[in-house]
This record gives structure tokens, sequence and C-alpha cells, in this order.
């Protein structure tokens, strides 16, 4: 999975959770300023767990604030090699 | 933090709703049903709710090192179980409460206590006359972060302010019995989240139930952790009578207050009990002591 690939993911959830339609995303951006609360950012990740196949450590859940640090969570949990080097923010695993 | 007005949703609904369905002193906090070390054995406080809360502030008086001569600050003492339990059971001549709620603050001044005092203030615009030999804190300091503080990674920096306070008003030598919910596993099921993010916002806005890892990390400098127990069977089980107490009053309940407020708590009960169940919440009790080298 590349990471413009996980990106379409987070994306697709959040349609999923909110009824809109998905927002373009950046990695940057904070997931409070794209109007989702705590709650559905929660649903998110499981919406996207659950495609994935992958389970994110609920300690890090609590401090996920950008759709950058959502998606290195979730890759963290990917298979070794899954996204190419240096494709989420700079901490992403 | 939970502001004055927050605090009036949670516990200031009415002093006699509350009576209907929780223990004789009111203890609105997780009793104690299992012996000290685990091993499953009931205390023999049975379906017991008052046996039960005796039990977890007996144990709370131990983690505390309390004694007949300590000076005890309990920091959210609600209704003034704890401290009736200090001064009448115990003998403890000089045991003082903090709470931001008007009606807790009533009821305490209600029970005339003897050796007991409070005051009704934001513990963070508390001034002690004196320094304590405990400080003792039974499911307050949920309500020390807001969700979107502890979203914003704020959390610990929230906890060690109050770890702080709680040195500079105790004395060297100090011990500080701590006990609150612990926030979890993070529920996976929209039914379930839906629950838990209801409960959080709606009986207790303002606050949300910190995570163990943040306590350990915000006790320190000021605090060593001696003991450290997790009882989320016995929340569960204390949520589990609450709910049966409250049930066993509907009709009175309904009548009295209204359809909504009967309606609300049983779901908010009902919650947490599958909180517990799922993990989802746990409850822990801490012996903390007083690092007095700065």
């Amino acid at each position: 999975m590349t990471a413009e690939e996980l990106l379409a993911l987070v994306a697709a959830g959040m349609a999923h959770v909110t009824g809109r339609p998905a927002p373009a995303l950046t990695l940057d951006a904070h997931i409070d300023a794209l109007g989702m609360d705590s709650l559905q950012t929660l649903e998110l990740v499981a919406w996207a767990e659950e495609r994935l196949s992958v389970r994110v450590p609920d300690e890090e859940l609590a401090r996920v604030g950008s759709i950058g640090e959502l998606s290195a969570a979730l890759a963290a949990q990917l298979p070794a090699g899954s996204l190419p080097a240096g494709s989420l923010p700079a901490g992403s695993p | 933090m939970s502001d004055k007005a927050d605090v009036a949703v949670s516990y200031d609904v009415d002093n006699e709703f509350f009576r209907l369905w929780l223990d004789r002193r009111m203890n609105y906090t997780g009793a104690v049903f299992q012996d000290a070390d685990g091993a499953g054995d009931d205390l023999g406080a049975g379906d017991d709710l008052d046996a039960a809360q005796l039990a977890k502030l007996a144990v709370l008086y131990r983690l505390g090192k309390v004694s007949a001569t300590s000076r005890v600050l309990d920091i959210g003492c609600g209704w003034g179980a704890n401290l009736e339990y200090l001064t009448v059971d115990r003998g403890v001549r000089e045991a003082h409460g903090i709470t931001l709620s008007e009606a807790q603050y009533a009821e305490i001044r209600r029970r005339r206590l003897p050796g007991v005092t409070a005051t009704c203030v934001d513990y963070r615009d508390y001034t002690p006359p004196v320094r304590f030999d405990t400080i003792m804190s039974i499911c307050m300091i949920e309500h020390v972060c807001t969700p979107r503080q502890a979203r914003a990674g704020q959390a610990v920096a929230r906890y060690r302010d109050l770890f702080r306070r709680a040195w500079e008003w105790s004395r060297p030598g100090a011990h500080f019995a701590l006990q609150c919910i612990l926030r979890d596993r993070a529920p996976r099921q929209a039914g379930d989240i839906r629950e838990v993010g209801w409960v959080t916002y709606e009986i207790f806005p303002g606050g949300i139930t910190p995570r163990m890892e943040d306590i350990v990390m915000a006790v320190s400098p000021y605090w060593e952790i001696l003991e450290v127990r997790t009882r989320r069977e016995d929340y569960r089980r204390t949520c589990e009578l609450w709910r049966s107490r409250l049930r066993g009053h509907e009709q009175q309940i309904r009548e009295r207050w209204g359809d909504g407020l009967y309606l609300d708590y049983d779901r908010y009960l009902t919650a947490c009990i599958r909180a517990f169940e799922m993990h989802y919440q746990s409850m822990a009790q801490w012996s903390l002591r007083r690092i007095d080298e700065m």
C-alpha cells in the first residue's frame, strides 16, 4: 500500500463516518478542523482498522490529532515495507 | 477541568434523587467487594452496597496511612461519605473536604460532622490554612482534564498540576490515597462509541477519565507510587447495584423528577456496566508517598 492509497482510505473513512463527500486531505490537516469530533475519529479508526486488518494501540489513539498522525498510527501496524520510506511525516514509524 | 456549571450538571440534580439509589452515606464512586490480595474472595459484602462502600473507604484509609491524629484533606469530597467515615468511624480529629458542587457542600454542612470542615471551591483556587498529613481524592481527577485537552496532549500536565498542588498542601512524609476510573481500551463498535461519548458529554461534561500511564507520569517528581491496584470488576458490580436500586425506585423518580431523568440515568448506568465489562474503563486505587527532597 502506498502513502497515497492510505490517505485515500482515510478520506473514504471520513466520508463513511460523517456522511459527507470525502474531503481533499493533507497530512498536516487537523482532524478537529475537518469537523470531526473525538467520537467520530474513533469510528474512523475502527473503520480503517477493519479494512487493513490492524489494531492501533489505544495509548497512540489518545494522541492522534492530525491526518498525518492518524495515517502514521495505521501505517505502523502494517507489515514492514508496506509503505515507502519517508512517505509519511517526520516522527512516523 | 469541569467548571462549576459542569459540576452542577453531574452532582446538583437533587440530593434526594441520589439518596434513593446510592448507599446510606452517598458514596458516588466504585465500592470494594474483593479482598486486598486479589484472590477473588468476597469480603462478605455480597450485594450489601453499604458494606462494600465501607470496605472501599477502609482500603483508602490504609493506602493513605491515616491515623486518628492525622490531618486529612479530601479533594472532591462528594456528599461527605469519606469525611464521615474518617471522623465518625475512625476517630480522625481533623478532616477537611473541598468540592465544587453547591448541593454536595450543603449536604456536608447538614450532616454537622465533628472535626469536619468543608469548602465549596475549585481546587485551583484553594488555599489551605494548614498542611496535611494525608491527601485523599476519590474519583475527582476525572474532572481535571477536558476531552479537548486530552486530545491535545495536555493530560499529563493537567494531572501533574494537581499533584504539585497536593505536594504543596502536604507535610513532609505525607501520603496520598488516590482512587480513579481509568480509560483503558478504546471502543471500536459504533454503538459503544456513541454510549461512552454520551456519558462523557451529557452526564459528566468537562471531564474525561485518565489513562493509567498518564497518572504514572504525572505523579513525578512529587509523589512516589508505593502501591496500585485495579478494581474493574468491583466498579462494574457497583454500577449494577446502583442501576438495580435506581430501577427499584422507577415510579417515584418518574413522578418526582420526570421520565427524562430516570431514562438518562438508567442509560448512563447501563453504559457504565458495559464499559467495565468490555475493559473500556477500569478503576485504580493508589498509595502515593510524598517525595520530600526536591
